[in-house]
């Protein structure tokens, strides 16, 4: 591999700057080689992005998952087994902008399901008391309220918009009838 | 050469049993957890697996806490409240990144937000660590009601916000604002001050000496009685919207010298406009109201 592409990985850039240049192979032992095929490809297509700067922390309040390019897209297309096996290759090799890709796709995964669906989808068990459900229920009670409040009472405007639509539109009918008989 | 630190970067060891055990991405989370540990028991337990269980590569990132937490940094509130419900495992980190952004705004009816923070046990109140915090209030009496518990959940959030946003009529909950708030100035990167009370450059003053670390100002008020700091060496970005009576204080930005954004507003004088001047880096220059007169020059 050439090094601009094992430079992606912070632990082979690591690695090879202690080794020095050298053909020795760097040992992986917590990687298959299926998945480091894939962490490659990955590599190789990206080889010429500026590799990423420590973030800032404030701006991790705005991250967004909506902006995985068509590449990205399709190459994270794979089934649950290997994406999940791709996050713990790029932890461990610490290759951060495929580490994200793969915790957005899991992220849109989750986007709009219900506690149930998630754990269904991942199999995990659901291991709170009914008790501590109710508490963790209520504590993030005010997260989903007021929008429902307040579609309630746009439904109950739009209502009260439409009676007085047709109570106007009848009388009118009304006048008219009566203009036309006189 | 696993789990050794080449070059300072710390090379994670992927395969550990317990999230509790694992080497934590920041110092606080450990210490978060920690706090949990002890004073929640059914936190405490760890993960019992049962006979529900996924793919083993799976299973590990959804036991690795920093995984966990970097899934959930990219969902919304509504997304996080569902996801804190999912298992013990996701119960931390989701409630942390719930309350990552604070907010009190006094001008609502609905206050359940501040009223939910009030009735936390000590342990869940420990994961509110807040980057970025808002406050609005007017000074009615509706309001001032709730001014002791603002105060309380004031003093427990100030020392982690690095972004105020602040916008406070009441003078009491204004002083009580920045007396929470200055212990912890080193942190505050960002300030954006709105309404203030009349007589608060008194508060206002130290403040803005025991936060040497802003990158950004935002005042909407300034009277003849605030100083800015001599010196604020990170500062980039800076806006005040409200006349500055004194050459003195524009002699003090003029020295700010890492500004590359200003907007200062309703500028009157020759002398003002030239201290700004000497500012050298700027790429984003605003001068609203400005009543300076032309010189058209030789």
């Amino acid at each position: 591999v050439d090094k601009e592409v094992a430079d992606r990985s912070v632990l082979l850039k690591n690695m090879l700057e202690d080794v020095g240049e050298s053909d020795k192979p760097i040992p992986l032992p917590n990687v298959t080689g299926k998945v480091l095929k894939k962490v490659i490809t990955y590599c190789e297509h990206h080889r010429n992005d500026p590799l990423p700067q420590p973030d800032d922390d404030l701006d991790d309040t705005k991250r967004r998952s909506d902006d995985i390019d068509d590449w990205d897209a399709d190459f994270i297309k794979v089934d649950n087994d290997q994406l999940f096996e791709l996050i713990l290759a790029a932890n461990y090799m610490d290759i951060k902008p495929l580490l994200d890709l793969g915790c957005k796709t899991v992220a849109n995964m989750i986007k709009g399901k219900t506690p149930e669906q998630i754990r269904e989808m991942f199999n995990i068990e659901n291991d709170f008391t009914p008790e501590e459900e109710e508490q963790i229920r209520k504590e993030n009670e005010y997260v989903s309220l007021p929008l429902d409040d307040s579609m309630m009472l746009g439904g109950i405007a739009c209502l009260l918009y439409y009676s007085l639509c047709i109570a106007n539109q009848s009388g009118c009918q009304h006048y008219h009838r009566w203009a036309s008989e006189s | 050469m696993m789990g050794a630190s080449a070059n300072g970067v710390l090379i994670k060891a992927p395969n550990f049993s317990h999230p509790l055990e694992s080497n934590p991405p920041l110092p606080q989370t450990a210490q978060l957890r920690a706090s949990i540990e002890s004073d929640t028991p059914f936190l405490a337990v760890p993960p019992v697996r049962g006979q529900r269980q996924g793919a083993p590569s799976q299973d590990q990132v959804f036991a690795t806490p920093e995984l966990v937490e970097n899934v959930l940094s990219f969902l919304d509130e509504r997304d996080l409240a569902r996801c804190a419900l999912v298992g013990r495992t996701w119960r931390v980190p989701a409630t942390v990144f719930l309350w990552r952004r604070w907010s009190i705004d006094l001008k609502r009816e609905d206050q359940r937000r501040l009223h939910v923070f009030t009735s936390m046990t000590p342990a869940i109140r420990s994961l509110v660590r807040p980057l970025r915090a808002e406050l609005t209030a007017g000074n009615n009496d509706r309001e001032r009601r709730y001014f002791s518990e603002v105060g309380d959940a004031l003093r427990h959030v100030a020392p982690f916000v690095r972004d105020w946003a602040v916008d406070c009529l009441a003078p009491d909950l204004f002083a009580v604002w920045t007396v929470h708030v200055i212990p912890a100035g080193e942190n505050v990167v960002r300030l954006r001050l709105y309404n203030w009370p009349p007589i608060a450059a008194v508060w206002i003053n130290p403040l803005l000496l025991r936060c040497p670390n802003f990158r950004l100002l935002s005042l909407s008020e300034f009277t003849g009685d605030v100083n800015l700091p001599p010196d604020l060496p990170y500062l980039h970005s800076l806006k005040i919207a409200e006349r500055i009576p004194s050459l003195v204080e524009f002699d003090k930005i003029s020295r700010y010298g890492n500004l590359t954004r200003l907007f200062v507003a309703k500028i009157q004088k020759r002398e003002e406009l030239e201290a700004l001047a000497r500012l050298s880096g700027l790429t984003h220059l605003l001068i609203p109201y400005c009543s300076v007169e032309w010189d058209e020059g030789p």
